[in-house]
């Protein structure tokens, strides 16, 4: 049918390359900007810089207690450890960016196209005639009588309906989440977890030496 | 808001889980591996401070990631 639009005349002139990679060059600007200021925030919270640039990790002090049950199962008094740890390994330093982003993009195109013809003819031409001949011969008389008639009528219409309608939507979705660190800092902070536990000193050995005589 | 981490037992290593609200009110946590626990030690400010500090901070920070990221689309 001639009166509906070409759906894909209508698709071919849309930004596809735009409409996608416009929000995910747009969730990559974002998590480049959100790393820089978590190690920003992470080198300036956690760490000291003394004057030579050096970086010292910033330790708080934790205390540990346990209880002791004394030989005849009696509790004794709880030990009281101090220790200390770097501030760090206590900050949940998950990467914040942006982990998921969805484009919706619809567009819908409606057309229809629908004709009614609606075509009667009907003519009204009505004539009428009387003819009467009358003819007398002698003996002979002849005498006719025609008639003649004719009705005829004309009508006509046409319906015509045309409809079309566009529709377009487009969505981005986009959602932040934690990511995991990157290998380096993980190691840093596995360092420096590693290292909360104490060093337990063991007790001086007394050697005694016994010699024996022959 | 607070923020739930963990930290290795000093005994035993294993993780133990921490909040960081209860941590900063003088609350202890427990191994669940060994009888022990532990806390921040309220008896240096210094420490109680860095730490609320630095979660204020964290806080901030990640409530701007997240406005950043939500201005994405």
């Amino acid at each position: 049918m001639t009166g509906l639009v070409s759906m894909a005349q209508q698709f071919s002139g849309l930004p596809i390359k735009s409409l996608i990679s416009a929000p995910l060059n747009a969730a990559t600007d974002a998590n480049g900007r959100m790393a820089r200021s978590q190690t920003q925030f992470m080198l300036s919270t956690c760490f000291d810089k003394d004057s030579g640039g050096q970086l010292t990790p910033i330790m708080i002090t934790f205390k540990m207690t346990r209880s002791v049950v004394k030989p005849d199962g009696t509790a004794g008094t709880p030990v009281e450890l101090q220790f200390d740890l770097p501030l760090l390994t206590i900050i949940p330093l998950n990467s914040l960016a942006v982990d998921d982003v969805k484009v919706h993009f619809e567009m819908e195109v409606k057309s229809s196209h629908s004709t009614d013809k609606e075509t009667s003819k009907e003519q009204s031409l009505a004539a009428s005639a009387d003819i009467t001949a009358k003819y007398n011969a002698g003996l002979f008389s002849v005498e006719a009588h025609a008639s003649v008639s004719y009705d005829s009528k004309s009508k006509s219409s046409t319906k015509e309906h045309y409809e079309a309608s566009n529709q377009a939507k487009y969505e981005v979705d986009v959602h932040a989440g934690q990511l995991p660190l990157p290998k380096g800092v993980t190691t840093i902070i596995d360092a420096f977890t590693k290292n909360v536990a104490p060093i337990m000193l063991k007790p001086e050995s007394s050697t005694t030496t016994t010699t024996t005589d022959g | 808001m607070s923020f739930h981490h963990s930290i290795p037992c000093p005994d035993c290593g294993s993780d133990i889980l921490i909040e960081s609200t209860q941590l900063l009110s003088g609350g202890s946590f427990r191994c669940s591996n060994v009888n022990c626990t532990v806390a921040i030690s309220l008896d240096d400010p210094k420490s109680v401070s860095t730490v609320t500090s630095a979660f204020e901070k964290f806080e901030k920070l990640k409530e701007e990631s997240l406005s950043q990221a939500q201005n994405t689309d």
